[in-house]
């Protein structure tokens, strides 16, 4: 039995002009070409246009970095005014920061570039509309139809498209590869960065290797018309050695990294027991909260004391400090950080408020810091700061310590240098500190030059 | 017309239970809500390129998200973002496109579109179901853009909204209102998805024509399939986490909340909680949601690829595999999210080895996809170039991903931009690349159009350079160790250095949104006047383009066709053509029925003959 | 590749529809093992109180599974097309479905006299979210008796919808089998 269907009537490929239609008029011709002319017209005055526009953007650019300057400059010198919270020789300032404490609008003298670049970028859409809007004239002039081998452009745009991305690759590993550190500043750090030069080895290896077939095979086996492709709809053997294959490569960076994670993590085997100032005579606990840090040391009896979040108060007990606990009363409470070199120090982490984290990019140490919970990390830092800073070749050098995980408006503003001093200059440091209890219950807040 | 019945206006077009109609609608809502989506990271990349970029342009619509300063010298007053709408906005960026853009967009327009279609069903087992699966959706968004415009703003806790910030509207002022109507619109979209999915896995098991058994359904109809069934077992873990988060809220409950201290209204009276607890919970639908964006768009290429390859998808079987093995592993590695959150590091040894395992179904994908196109004869037709695209950027991001499931390297990395860089690619990119492939391989079904395809190979070229020149460099900053969702990047050494590549990548950004509007406009266009398509343009294998150009409701006039082989038989040899639909029996191949005489292929450069013959059709 | 036999176009002996509230009980389920790992979570970490479960909630247990009873019968009789007996039989299950509410209602209002209420201990919080979200389900599935029963003064009516219902509610008995349960005994 037989069904009957409506067809389309089609003629050929019908083209369609799309910056206006085109109607059959004895005089076609001549009315083309006059708006053949119009179009190319309007392009050169697009281009010329747009050239003004670029040019004016990049002077206003100019005149925009030369004001930054300036508005730096009154940065820095009110800066020097206001009170130094962390005691350190600050070079990076938050405006933000500065807004809040010197209750002062910050002089934004930059006007914007988002009218130009808007602008900008509808002009070069325009221009390439325009381009077609042309070609596509000309062709309908002329009775031609599209006979551009699209198949051809794009095949060789691949092949293109490749060359571009391997020398972007190549590029950007070496212009921005710089900045990458792969030379943690801590023990764990370095197995870290081996683990992450060989996965980037290996990972780095299957990239050049896939891209290259993919467009490569996209550019060899484009349409051919006298080729016809093979039917060729699967192979097990092929299948399986690409199953095991990967598997193997996986499961070797698997115990790899097995290894490197446990011998990071280990502490944890000593969970629950009691952190004895005998077996972990470095200890700090960090105390994150919107938006800084507090830091504990443990004093004298070389244990960190109970902590109640009930008792927190930031005026006199920011870290809320269980001061009933004898262990509690020699406690130091400090807003700085300071570490003592090739010693294993302990960092617990606490947060006061929301989730924050503890994330040192230097010694490739990341913990959340969880509201009334503790949570731990072991850091065994390979240099002092003043070693560092010879190393980097850079005397303003600081080890930073930043916030990871979004905890409100200011999370991108929560900076804390970190100081790693000798053992001898350390513990002289440490010792010289005034325990926070006053005796009555109160944190001593001499120590404590900005409290939020 | 294929049907007799009459419609209204408003049940044809407006409250249809038309599936073809329901998936132009998720589509049109879909790409609404990526302009939307990309609009906001705009936004937010101009305050990354240029630190306190003046917004007072911006001051009528969207004065909520800016704050003033007064610069004394010159009395100016200008208006900067202020860091915690920074915060909202990127919180809505990531909610909008991985929800509403990625998974109902995505999921909805081609699932919806391309069940019935291609294993042969007049429509959905529930239509009224289906209905109402896309006007939730509809009010869910209308929901989610509400809570753009109110005065405290938008959800700002991040997409993944953790408490304590999420719960605490004095910890930042998104985690108010804001907060409130974004649990809301995911509450309202869960159920829309689940609507959804339900009807996805039905119509596939219970409504396959004749012929068609699982192991001859094509990559899509499995992949959707799968992807119906990991979106029913995961989103009801999410809405139980946000249930307890609303209790949490508004209700006076501490299930994720234990002893908080707040600058602003001191101690809470909150005991007993745990935020890790959500994360558990959040995590659970979290990752299988990725593989929800993910497998559709996998699918999706698979088909393509081998259409317009004219070859078969190689290891058909293997893929069908890996397909499984992904949605069954990604149950179990929700806990690479939490690596770094102090949980028990044995925990973690697990969580690493089963991530590791799941890259290798995903390795197998791609080198079948390679091998597809080995010995191939490759038409770039719009869809194809952003299959090969996607092919890409999945080896790229998927690369990083290892690195990433690797519990000792993510410690330096969580959170940082080498994550942003890791899932906009392999996740963000890929997804979207087979959402565009994808409507301009359909685009003649749902329309009965052709797009332009010029304007789609312009599309093409600058928005895959733009992905890579956005994303590649982020890697770096990555590494160096800069953290993701900051407001600026001046207040850090380590993060200095990247303060001009910051202004490059906003450039680069700027031309990627730039280059969505050649495609808005050659969608628009081709909808409105295109050229009018064929009913088999692509000379393709599957059901779908057995129908009539514009299938009414019913899809077929008359009886369903049977299907009689696999999807990919293409260049068969001993077969005349370089195509052999499925729905052709032994019996019109004998009688050498020429199944492509009135196909004419806009991609050959001849002019085709014209025919408007009848055309048989075996019942 | 080729079929010589050609297959029928259901692959299941039941509708499409009803395989559908298959699925969605899948769903459910997924909602009540998210909630019931978060308490077994919550409940290794301490500070728990362990709280019996009021009489009305084993009252509202008997009746529910009651009316899974009366609700099987009704399905038998619909086969035997017996429309009487069967809208007896569904109006006895929308009572029952009544009644467990009321006694959920009652057993809630007996907790909070007794000083449990859902903000205080986790473990308070946990029994009221989930036999509060139990009842939810449970009260869609009295609106769609509510829709079967209408249905059934149609004279012709339609098994298939019935048997739908039927399943939803049996699974939301059995469902509050389990949870009362494993809320007891923990």
């Amino acid at each position: 039995m037989k069904q009957h269907f409506i067809h389309n009537n089609q003629n050929g490929i019908d083209l369609h002009c799309f910056l206006g239609g085109m109607h059959k008029h004895a005089s076609k011709n001549h009315f083309m070409k006059k708006s053949i002319l119009l179009r190319i017209f309007s392009l050169f005055l697009t281009v010329f246009l747009l050239s003004n526009l670029a040019l004016a953007s990049t002077e206003h650019a100019v005149k925009e970095e030369n004001s930054d300057q300036q508005s730096e400059q009154i940065q820095s010198e009110n800066w020097a005014k206001a009170p130094n919270p962390q005691n350190l020789e600050e070079k990076k300032i938050s405006r933000y920061a500065i807004n809040k404490q010197l209750e002062q609008g910050q002089a934004n003298s930059s006007q914007s570039l988002t009218g130009y670049i808007v602008i900008i970028a509808i002009l070069v859409l325009l221009i390439f509309g325009g381009i077609g809007a042309v070609m596509k004239d000309v062709q309908k002039m002329t009775g031609q139809k599209d006979t551009t081998n699209y198949n051809k452009i794009n095949g060789g745009l691949m092949l293109g498209f490749l060359v571009l991305m391997l020398v972007g690759v190549f590029y950007e590993i070496v212009i921005h590869g710089k900045y990458v550190r792969l030379d943690s500043s801590s023990e764990h750090g370095q197995a870290i960065d081996n683990m992450l030069i060989v996965t980037l080895l290996i990972t780095g290896f299957v990239f050049l290797i896939t891209q290259i077939v993919l467009f490569i095979f996209a550019y060899k086996y484009q349409y051919n018309e006298k080729r016809k492709a093979l039917y060729y709809p699967e192979n097990d053997k092929l299948e399986i050695l690409w199953t095991v294959v990967p598997a193997i490569v996986l499961t070797a960076l698997v115990l790899f990294g097995f290894r490197t994670w446990n011998n990071t993590m280990i502490y944890h085997e000593n969970r629950g027991k009691d952190y004895t100032a005998e077996a972990y005579p470095y200890q700090v606990e960090l105390f994150a909260y919107q938006f800084g840090w507090n830091f504990r040391y443990p004093g004298p009896d070389g244990i960190l004391g109970k902590y109640d979040y009930r008792l927190i108060d930031p005026a006199t007990n920011p870290m809320g400090i269980d001061f009933s606990d004898p262990a509690s009363k020699d406690d130091i409470v400090t807003r700085d950080l300071k570490m003592p070199k090739m010693e294993l120090s302990r960092f617990v982490m606490r947060s006061r408020d929301v989730l924050h984290a503890a994330h040192f990019p230097d010694f490739n140490a990341q913990i959340y810091c969880i509201p009334n919970t503790q949570t731990e990390f072991h850091i065994k830092p390979l240099y002092t700061t003043t070693e560092k800073r010879a190393m980097e070749n850079n005397a303003d050098y600081n080890f930073e310590l930043a916030c990871n995980q979004i905890c409100g408006a200011s999370h991108f503003n929560m900076r804390q240098t970190v100081e790693v001093l000798d053992v001898d200059e350390f513990n002289k440091w440490a010792s010289s500190q005034k325990a926070a209890f006053n005796g009555t219950e109160e944190v001593d807040d001499t120590q404590l030059s900005m409290t939020e | 017309m294929a049907h007799e019945h009459h419609e209204s206006f408003i049940s044809k077009y407006i409250f249809s239970q038309d599936h073809k109609m329901i998936a132009r609608q998720y589509l049109i809502t879909g790409i609404f809500m990526g302009f939307v989506g990309g609009f906001l990271s705009i936004f937010f990349r101009l305050q990354l390129g240029w630190d306190g970029i003046d917004f007072t342009w911006l001051n009528g619509l969207f004065g909520n998200y800016l704050s003033s300063n007064f610069n004394e010298a010159t009395g100016d007053v200008s208006y900067v973002l202020a860091p915690d709408k920074y915060l909202a906005l990127v919180t809505m960026h990531g909610t909008i496109l991985v929800f509403f853009v990625l998974t109902a967009g995505l999921s909805g327009t081609f699932s919806n579109l391309l069940i019935p279609l291609q294993i042969g069903a007049r429509d959905m087992a529930s239509p009224f179901l289906n209905m109402l699966s896309y006007w939730f959706f509809f009010l869910s968004t209308v929901i989610m853009l509400v809570s753009l415009f109110i005065e405290t703003g938008p959800a700002s806790a991040g997409w993944t909204i953790y408490p304590p910030l999420s719960a605490l509207p004095k910890a930042i002022p998104g985690s108010g209102l804001g907060m409130t109507l974004w649990l809301a619109s995911m509450a309202i979209f869960i159920a829309s998805s689940l609507m959804g999915a339900l009807n996805y896995i039905s119509t596939v098991l219970n409504m396959r024509t004749k012929g068609l058994s699982m192991k001859k359904l094509p990559l899509t109809i499995w992949a959707f399939f799968l992807t119906a069934i990991l979106g029913t077992l995961s989103f009801p873990v999410l809405f139980s986490a946000a249930l307890l988060l609303i209790f949490d809220r508004s209700f006076g409950t501490s299930f994720y909340l234990d002893g908080i201290y707040l600058a602003d209204g001191g101690v809470l009276d909150k005991t007993g909680g745990s935020p890790i607890l959500f994360q558990h919970l959040f995590w659970f639908l979290g990752h299988p949601e990725v593989y929800i964006i993910l497998m559709p768009a996998l699918g999706i290429t698979s088909e393509v690829i081998s259409t317009n390859a004219r070859k078969p998808i190689f290891g058909y079987k293997a893929m069908v595999i890996s397909l499984l093995g992904i949605s069954v592993l990604s149950f179990i590695v929700w806990g690479h999210h939490m690596f770094v959150t102090g949980m028990n590091p044995f925990l973690g040894s697990i969580f690493m080895i089963v991530t590791l395992i799941i890259a290798v179904p995903s390795a197998i994908k791609t080198f079948n996809y390679l091998a597809t196109l080995w010995k191939g004869n490759i038409h770039f037709t719009n869809g194809m170039m952003f299959a090969i695209g996607l092919v890409s950027l999945f080896i790229s991001g998927g690369l990083t991903g290892i690195w990433l499931g690797n519990a000792a390297i993510d410690i330096p990395l969580h959170n940082t931009y080498f994550v942003v860089a890791h899932f906009h690619i392999v996740m963000g990119a890929s997804a979207i690349f087979g959402m565009f492939s994808g409507v301009y391989h359909w685009f003649p079904k749902m329309f009965g159009r052709m797009m332009d395809k010029k304007l789609g190979y312009i599309h093409f070229w600058l928005t895959f350079i733009s992905v890579y020149l956005v994303f590649f460099p982020m890697h770096f900053i990555g590494l160096a160790g800069v953290p993701r969702r900051y407001y600026a990047f001046t207040n850090f050494d380590f993060a200095d250095d990247f303060l001009d590549l910051n202004k490059f990548i906003t450039y680069a950004a700027i031309l990627g949104f730039a280059a969505q509007f050649v495609f808005l406009y050659n969608f628009i266009k081709s909808a409105i006047s295109g050229e009018k398509a064929v009913k088999n343009p692509w000379r393709a294998n599957t059901l779908e383009w057995s129908t009539e150009v514009n299938p009414g409701h019913g899809n077929w006039v008359g009886a369903i066709p049977s299907v009689y082989r696999g999807p990919h038989e293409y260049s068969k040899p001993g077969v005349d053509r370089d195509f052999l639909p499925q729905w052709i029996s032994e019996e019109d191949l004998n009688q050498a029925v020429d199944y492509d005489s009135e196909d004419h292929d806009p991609i050959k450069r001849d002019v085709p003959s014209t025919t408007q013959n009848e055309e048989s059709v075996t019942e | 590749m080729q079929s010589a036999t050609v297959k029928n176009n259901t692959n299941f002996k039941i509708p499409a529809k009803q395989f559908t509230v298959w699925v969605f009980m899948v769903s459910v389920v997924m909602l009540f093992a998210g909630l019931t790992s978060a308490y077994i979570v919550r409940k290794a970490e301490g500070n728990w109180m362990t709280i019996t479960m009021p009489s009305q909630f084993q009252a509202s247990l008997v009746v529910v599974l009651l009316s899974t009873v009366t609700m099987g019968f009704a399905q038998y009789f619909a086969k035997l097309q017996k429309r009487g007996i069967v809208q007896i039989l569904t109006a006895l299950t929308l009572v029952g479905g009544l009644a467990f509410t009321a006694l959920q209602l009652l057993g809630w209002e007996y907790l909070t006299q007794n000083g449990i209420y859902l903000v205080g201990n986790a473990s308070a919080g946990f029994l009221y979210v989930i036999s509060g979200l139990h009842l939810l389900h449970l009260l869609g599935g009295i609106v769609v008796l509510l829709v079967v029963m209408v249905q059934l003064f149609d004279k012709n009516f339609n098994n298939s919808k019935l048997n739908s219902a039927a399943i939803y509610w049996h699974f939301v008995g059995i469902l509050w089998l389990y949870l009362y349960l494993f809320l007891q005994n923990v």
